[in-house]
C-alpha cells in the first residue's frame, strides 16, 4: 500500500520536472517558430496602390497603450486598420507579441534575433541592429516604393531623414513628430484670479512674479508650481536667454550644453531668490507631476509654467473642482532682461521603423506606410467620412504605432484649419476637416457648452492666443532654436547621460534651497565637466559641430 | 489548569500592539476609499480613509471588462501549479539535505550546488534566450519552472526537519521503511505547519510576480493578474509623461483609471488574503512536538 | 537479528533513494540557475544585444568606469548604511512582535492580530509609496500630528539626513509582519512543559520570557539573519525608487537605483551586468564570513 503511493508520488513529480509540455497547455497559440513570415516571397504587383493577388502576411510587434478603447470586440489583432490592410491591399498583419515594456522586450527578442518583418525601434537599437546585420538597408527601397507624400515630409525634414541613415545608407524610416509646434513652453495662469484682481497681461518676467504674489496674498496656497526634477525652471529659463536641456551654438562656434552655460547661473541666482522670497512652493523638493496637478486643481496655485497639454491634463479636473472660470490659460514667457526671448525646440523623431533581414516582401511594408500617410493627408474630400473617423476614433491609430511616420507639419496644419473653421462660425460643415472634425467639434461643445473635455482642445488650438497661437509666432518669425544635437545620443551621453544630470538638479536644488550659495554652480559646472561632460562635448562637437 | 486573568501588562499589550496592527490597515484603507470614490475626488488629492463622491462606477467597470477575471485565472492556475511544484521539489530536497553528516553521500557538495545560486545570477538576457530556446513562451511553464525550487525557503524547510525528534524516524527505518517511505509516512504530515508556512511564502510570490508574466507571454490576454495590473499603471504613468505620440485626448479617458485601479489592486489582493488566515492556523497549533509528547 | 550484508545492502539503497529525490531539484537548477551564468560575460563585453554573447571584450573597463564614477562609491555607502540598520531592525522588531504575541492570552486577539500586520506585504511599494506621499508630505497626516504635539513639521522624504531612516522604518514596517509569522512558527514548537515547570519554579513572565522564549528563538534569528546577510546589498529597490528624489540622492541613492539609472533606461547592460557580478562577489563573502561566524559563535551550522 506504501508503495503505490510512492511510486504514484514519484512518478508525478518526474512528469511535472521532466515533461513540462505534455502536460502544459500553452497558454498562447502564437508559435514560438521565430519571426519571419511564409518562406517564399509573394509577386510583388505593378502599381503603387494596387493589391497582393495573393494574400501577403506580414508580421510586426506591438506596443499596448490602454489608451485604445476598443469598440465591437476589435482587439489589437483585428481592428480597422488591419482591415483596411486586407482589404485595400491584401496584406494580413500579424503581432507577433504585444506588450506594454516594449523596449524590454524588444531588446530581448534582439538578443534572441526573433525578430518580426518590421517594427519600430530608438536609435540605440537601429545602431545596434545595423552593426548586427539583422536589418536590411532600405535606400533603395524608399526611392521605389514610397508615395510621393510620404517623400514630402522628408524633404521639409532633410535632417531627420539623416538620422536614419548609417554610413549614408539608410537604415531605419524616421517616424518624426508632430511637429514642431508641440514643443514650446508657456506660463499657464488661472484665468478667474487674473480677471478678479484686474491684471493685465504679463509682459515681462516681474509682471509674472507680481502676479504670483498677487494670487499668494489674495488666495493663499503658494505662488508658482515647481516639481523636483526642476523642469519648470528649464522652462522659465529662456527668459534669461539660457536653454537648458539641449545643445547650443556658442560664441566662438563650438557646440555646448545649455544647462551648464553662464547663463543658467543668472537663471538659478533668481530663481533661489524667489525660493527664499516663498515665490516657489516650499516643498518642491518632493512634488511630482500628479502632486502639482493636484495643487492647481485644489486652488493652491495659479502660474504654473508648462507644456502646450496642460489644458488636458490636468484641466478638466480643475474645471469640475473649481468651475470653468477657474481655467489656465496659457502665455508666451517673457522676457526677464529685456532682450528677446527665443524658445527651443528639441529634437523630436519617435522612433524609426526597420525591415528585418528575413522579410521577404519589403516593398509590402511601404504600402502600408504609404497607406497611413494618405490617410492622414489626402483622404479628407477623397474617402468616406465615416470610415475616416472609423479608423481614427477611439484612438484606434495606437494600433498602427508601427508604421506611423508623421507629417510634421500635421499639428501646424491643425491649427490653421481649426482657427480658422472657428473664426467662420460655430456651426460650420465639418466634412472638408476630415480628421481635424473631432477637435473643431470639441472646441465648439467648449464654448458653447462648457464641456470639460472640450477644454484641452481649445487652449490648445482655439485661438490665436491659444498654446499653438503662441507657439506659430515663434515659428513664423524665426525666433527659436533647434537643439544644434539633432539626432541620437552620442556614446559618451548614452551611458552618463543620466548621471550627468542628476549631477546639475542635485547641485541646482541644494543651490535654491539655499544650502549652497550661488557660486557653487561653477564647482558643479567642473564636476559636470569631469564626469563625462567634456567627452559628451567633444564628442557632440564631432558629431554635429560645423 | 489555571485560568488566565488579564493584568495591566496585558492590557498595556493589547492596545500597544492593537496600535501596531492599525497601521498595517490604513494604507489598504486608503486604497478600499480610492476605489469606491470620483475621480475628480482622486485626482484633486481629496480621498483619505473615507470615500468622497461615492461610486460604485470602478466595480462595474471591473464586472463588465472581462480582461480582469482572465487575468485573475491565468494567475490562480500559475499559483496553485507553481506552488504544488515549489512544495514537491523543497520536500525531496530538504529531505536528504536534513541528514546528519555521513548519512548523506556528498551532501556539502549539494548544498554549496544549491546554495549559490542564491548568490549569483545569469540575469535576465540569458534566462530569456533559455526559455525562449526550450519553447516554453506563452506558456504557463515559463513562469513556473525557472523559479520552481526556491532555495531560501527549502533552507528553512531543511532546518525545520532537523528540528524533528530523530526517535520516529529511526522506528521507521528498524521496521524497514525505505527513505521514501519514511518521508510520505513519517516526516510530511509533521511538516504541516512549515509547508503551510513556506507554502504562503510561494504563493505570494507567484501571486504578486509580474515581470516574467510580461516577459514571457506574447499577448496581454495571457497576462497574470499582476502583470496585467503593472500594465495599467505603466500605461497610465507613460501617458502623463505629456509624450506627443499619441493622441493627448487619451489622456482624459485615463484620469479614471487612477479609482479603477485602485479597485483592482483591491480585488486582486483578496485571494490571497482569504487563503491566508486558513493557513494561519497551522502555524499556531504547535503540531510539530505534539506528535512525539503527545 | 541482520546480517552485516543485509545493513550494507540497506545503506546502499537509501543512498540511492535520497540521491534520487535530490535529482529533480538538481536537474531543475542546473538547467536555470546555472546554464544562464553564461551570461555574466556580457559583464566584461561591450554587449549589444544584436551581437549578443559576441560582442566586443572590453575586459575589465566596465568595473574601471564604474570605480572613476564619483557617485557610485557614495551609492556603495548609502546602500550598506540603509541595509544593515533594514538588517538589524528587520530582526530586533518581528522578534519583539512575536514573543509579545507569544504572551497573548486570548488567542483569538492573537490570531487577527497576525493577520492584520501580514497585510503591508501583501501590498507593492507602487501603492505604498502613492500613500506615503500623501502622509507623509509637508501637510500631510503625520506632519499635522506633529503640529498639534508643538513639533516642528519634518520634511520625511525631502530631507537628506532624514530620508535614509523614513526608507528604514518604513520597510521594517512593511515586512515585519512576515518576519513575526516565521518567528511564531518557531515558537509554536516549544514545549509548554517548559513553562509549565518554569512556573511552578517561581519564574516571573519576564524571565520566562528572557530564559524560555528567547533562547529557543535563536537559531530562527541566526538563520533568518544569515539568510538576509546575502542580500545586504539589496537595500530595497522598489521602495527607494518609488520614494527618492534627485534632493536626497546624497544619502539615498543605493546601488540599484543607480544602476537603474545608469544602465536599464539607458540600457547599457554590460554596466548593469558588471554592478551585479560585483554585488554578487560581496554578497558571497558576506554569505561566508557570516555561515563561520554563526558556526563559531552560535555553535549552529545553517546549511
Amino acid at each position: 500500500m506504501w508503495d503505490k503511493k510512492v511510486i504514484a508520488l514519484a512518478i508525478a513529480a518526474v512528469l511535472i520536472l521532466c515533461f513540462p509540455g505534455f502536460v502544459g497547455r500553452g497558454a498562447g497559440a502564437v508559435g514560438n517558430s521565430g519571426g519571419g513570415s511564409a518562406a517564399e516571397a509573394v509577386p510583388v504587383p505593378e502599381g503603387l496602390w494596387d493589391p497582393y493577388e495573393q494574400e501577403l502576411t506580414l508580421t510586426t510587434v506591438m506596443e499596448e497603450n490602454s489608451g485604445t478603447s476598443f469598440q465591437n470586440g476589435d482587439t489589437y489583432d483585428d481592428n480597422p486598420w488591419y482591415r483596411a490592410f486586407k482589404d485595400r491591399f491584401n496584406i494580413n498583419l500579424k503581432n507577433m507579441w504585444i506588450s506594454n515594456d516594449y523596449g524590454t522586450k524588444l531588446n530581448l527578442a534582439i538578443a534572441d534575433r526573433d525578430l518580426p518583418d518590421f517594427c519600430y525601434v530608438n536609435a540605440s537599437q537601429l545602431a545596434s541592429l545595423e552593426k548586427s546585420g539583422l536589418i536590411m538597408d532600405l535606400t533603395d527601397l524608399f526611392d521605389t516604393y514610397a508615395s510621393d507624400t510620404l517623400k514630402s515630409y522628408f524633404e521639409i525634414e532633410s535632417d531627420t531623414y539623416e538620422t536614419g541613415c548609417l554610413g549614408g545608407r539608410l537604415y531605419g524610416i524616421p517616424q518624426l513628430s508632430y511637429g514642431n509646434i508641440d514643443k514650446f513652453n508657456y506660463v499657464w495662469i488661472r484665468k478667474d484670479w487674473k480677471d478678479q484682481l484686474g491684471l493685465a497681461d504679463p509682459q515681462t518676467m516681474d509682471d509674472v512674479l507680481a502676479i504670483a504674489q498677487a494670487f499668494k496674498e489674495n488666495f493663499g496656497g503658494y505662488a508658482m508650481g515647481e516639481m523636483q526634477n526642476l523642469d519648470n525652471m528649464n522652462r522659465l529659463a529662456v527668459a534669461y536667454g539660457a536653454h537648458p536641456g539641449i545643445w547650443i551654438e556658442l560664441e566662438d562656434g563650438t557646440l555646448g550644453y545649455g544647462t551648464v552655460q553662464p547663463e543658467m547661473k543668472e537663471v538659478i541666482a533668481a530663481y533661489a531668490e524667489w525660493y527664499a522670497e516663498g515665490i516657489i512652493n516650499p516643498n518642491f523638493t518632493t512634488t511630482n507631476q500628479d502632486k502639482l496637478f493636484q495643487d492647481a486643481i485644489n486652488g493652491e496655485v495659479g502660474v504654473v509654467p508648462w507644456a502646450q497639454w496642460f489644458g488636458y491634463n490636468p484641466g478638466p479636473q480643475i474645471i469640475e473642482n473649481l468651475g470653468p472660470e477657474a481655467i489656465f490659460e496659457p502665455y508666451p514667457i517673457p522676457s526677464a532682461n529685456g532682450a528677446e526671448v527665443e524658445g527651443n525646440v528639441g529634437f523630436g523623431n519617435i522612433g524609426y521603423i526597420v525591415i528585418s533581414n528575413n522579410c521577404k516582401n519589403p516593398e509590402g511594408v511601404f504600402k502600408l506606410i504609404n497607406f497611413w500617410c494618405y490617410m492622414m493627408d489626402d483622404a479628407a474630400g477623397n474617402e468616406d467620412l465615416e470610415f475616416i473617423s472609423s479608423l481614427y476614433d477611439n484612438n484606434y491609430p495606437n494600433c498602427v504605432r508601427c508604421l506611423t511616420v508623421i507629417n510634421p507639419m500635421t499639428d501646424y496644419n491643425q491649427y490653421t484649419k481649426v482657427t480658422d473653421a472657428l473664426a467662420k462660425g460655430l456651426d460650420v460643415d465639418v466634412t472638408e476637416l476630415g480628421k481635424d472634425a473631432s477637435k473643431y467639434n470639441s472646441c465648439v461643445a467648449w464654448l458653447t457648452k462648457q464641456d470639460p473635455d472640450g477644454v484641452g482642445d481649445w487652449l490648445q488650438q482655439g485661438n490665436d492666443k491659444s498654446a499653438y497661437g503662441i507657439a506659430k509666432e515663434y515659428l513664423d518669425s524665426g525666433t527659436y532654436l533647434k537643439d544644434a544635437k539633432w539626432g541620437q545620443d552620442t556614446a559618451t551621453l548614452q551611458s552618463v547621460g543620466s548621471t550627468l544630470n542628476d549631477i546639475l538638479v542635485e547641485g541646482f536644488t541644494q543651490i535654491i534651497i539655499g544650502e549652497k550659495d550661488i557660486d557653487y554652480f561653477d564647482t558643479l559646472v567642473e564636476q559636470w565637466w569631469k564626469a563625462g561632460g567634456e567627452m559628451a562635448t567633444a564628442e557632440i562637437n564631432e558629431t554635429y559641430g560645423n | 489548569m489555571e485560568t488566565k486573568k488579564y493584568g495591566v501588562f496585558d492590557v498595556v499589550l493589547l492596545i500597544v500592539l492593537g496600535i501596531a496592527c492599525v497601521t498595517c490597515v490604513l494604507p489598504f484603507i486608503n486604497l478600499l476609499a480610492v476605489s469606491f470614490s470620483g475621480s475628480t475626488a482622486v485626482a484633486a488629492g481629496k480621498v483619505g480613509f473615507v470615500p468622497v463622491d461615492f461610486t460604485l462606477a470602478s466595480y462595474k467597470y471591473i464586472l463588465e471588462d472581462g480582461s480582469f477575471f482572465r487575468a485573475m485565472a491565468v494567475s490562480i492556475e500559475r499559483t496553485v501549479k507553481g506552488t504544488l511544484l515549489n512544495l514537491i521539489l523543497m520536500v525531496l530536497t530538504a529531505y536528504p539535505l536534513a541528514k546528519p553528516k555521513g548519512e548523506l553521500i556528498g551532501r556539502r557538495f549539494y548544498v554549496v550546488f544549491f546554495v549559490i545560486t542564491m548568490l549569483i545570477g545569469g540575469g535576465m538576457i540569458p534566462t530569456y534566450l533559455l526559455v525562449s530556446g526550450l519553447g516554453l513562451k506563452d506558456t504557463i511553464w515559463a513562469l513556473i519552472l525557472p523559479g520552481a525550487l526556491p532555495v531560501s525557503n527549502m533552507v528553512i524547510l531543511m532546518n525545520f526537519i532537523r528540528e524533528l525528534p530523530a526517535e520516529l524516524e529511526e522506528a521507521a527505518s528498524l521496521d524497514g521503511a525505505t527513505p521514501f517511505q519514511t518521508l510520505v509516512m513519517i516526516i510530511l504530515p509533521l511538516l504541516k505547519p512549515a509547508l503551510a508556512t513556506v507554502g504562503l511564502f510561494c504563493m505570494v510570490g507567484h501571486w504578486n510576480e509580474w515581470f516574467n508574466g510580461m516577459l514571457y507571454m506574447s499577448n496581454p490576454s495571457n497576462y497574470p493578474l499582476q502583470t496585467y495590473l503593472q500594465s495599467l499603471l505603466v500605461n497610465f504613468e507613460n501617458m502623463l509623461q505629456g509624450d506627443s505620440t499619441y493622441d493627448i485626448k487619451a489622456l482624459l479617458s485615463m484620469m479614471n483609471v487612477r479609482t479603477g485601479r485602485a479597485a483592482q489592486l483591491f480585488l486582486g489582493a483578496i485571494p490571497i488574503m482569504l487563503v491566508y488566515p486558513f493557513l494561519q492556523k497551522y502555524f499556531t497549533k504547535g503540531l510539530v512536538l505534539g506528535s512525539v509528547k503527545g | 537479528m541482520p546480517s552485516k550484508k543485509k545493513i550494507d545492502k540497506t545503506k546502499l539503497r537509501n543512498q540511492a533513494q535520497y540521491h534520487l529525490m535530490l535529482l529533480p531539484g538538481v536537474i531543475i537548477t542546473l538547467i536555470f540557475c546555472y546554464i544562464p551564468l553564461y551570461g555574466l560575460i556580457i559583464a566584461f563585453e561591450d554587449y549589444n544585444p544584436g551581437l549578443g554573447f559576441a560582442s566586443p571584450w572590453v575586459g575589465l573597463d566596465n568595473f574601471k568606469f564604474l570605480f572613476n564614477q564619483p557617485n557610485f562609491v557614495r551609492t556603495i555607502w548609502n546602500t550598506l548604511y540603509i541595509a544593515v540598520f533594514k538588517l538589524l531592525l528587520g530582526i530586533i522588531v518581528p522578534v519583539t512582535f512575536a514573543v509579545l504575541l507569544n504572551e497573548m492570552i486570548s488567542n483569538k486577539v492573537k490570531r487577527v492580530y497576525q493577520t492584520l500586520i501580514y497585510i503591508p506585504n501583501f501590498m507593492s511599494w507602487v501603492i505604498l509609496a502613492g500613500v506615503m506621499m500623501d502622509l507623509l508630505g509637508s501637510d500631510g497626516a503625520i506632519n499635522v500630528l506633529l503640529g498639534k504635539l508643538g513639533i516642528e513639521a519634518i520634511s520625511f522624504l525631502g530631507n537628506a539626513k532624514v530620508f535614509p531612516w523614513t526608507m528604514i522604518i518604513s520597510d521594517v514596517w512593511k515586512g515585519f509582519g512576515y518576519g513575526t509569522i516565521v518567528y511564531l512558527a518557531a515558537l509554536t514548537g516549544i514545549d509548554p512543559g517548559l513553562y509549565e515547570s518554569a512556573t511552578l519554579d517561581g519564574a516571573t513572565r519576564w524571565q520566562k520570557i528572557r530564559y524560555i522564549t528567547v533562547p529557543l528563538l535563536k537559531p530562527t534569528i541566526v538563520l533568518m539573519l544569515v539568510l538576509a546577510l546575502g542580500g545586504v546589498l539589496n537595500a530595497g529597490f522598489d521602495q527607494v525608487f518609488n520614494l527618492y528624489s534627485p534632493v536626497v540622492y546624497s544619502t539615498g541613492d543605493i546601488i540599484d537605483t543607480y544602476v537603474y539609472r545608469l544602465g536599464i533606461q539607458q540600457a547599457q547592460y554590460s554596466i548593469g551586468a558588471a554592478v551585479g557580478l560585483f554585488k554578487s562577489l560581496v554578497s558571497c563573502i558576506l554569505v561566508c564570513v557570516s555561515y563561520y561566524m554563526a558556526d563559531k559563535l552560535a555553535g549552529y551550522k545553517i546549511f
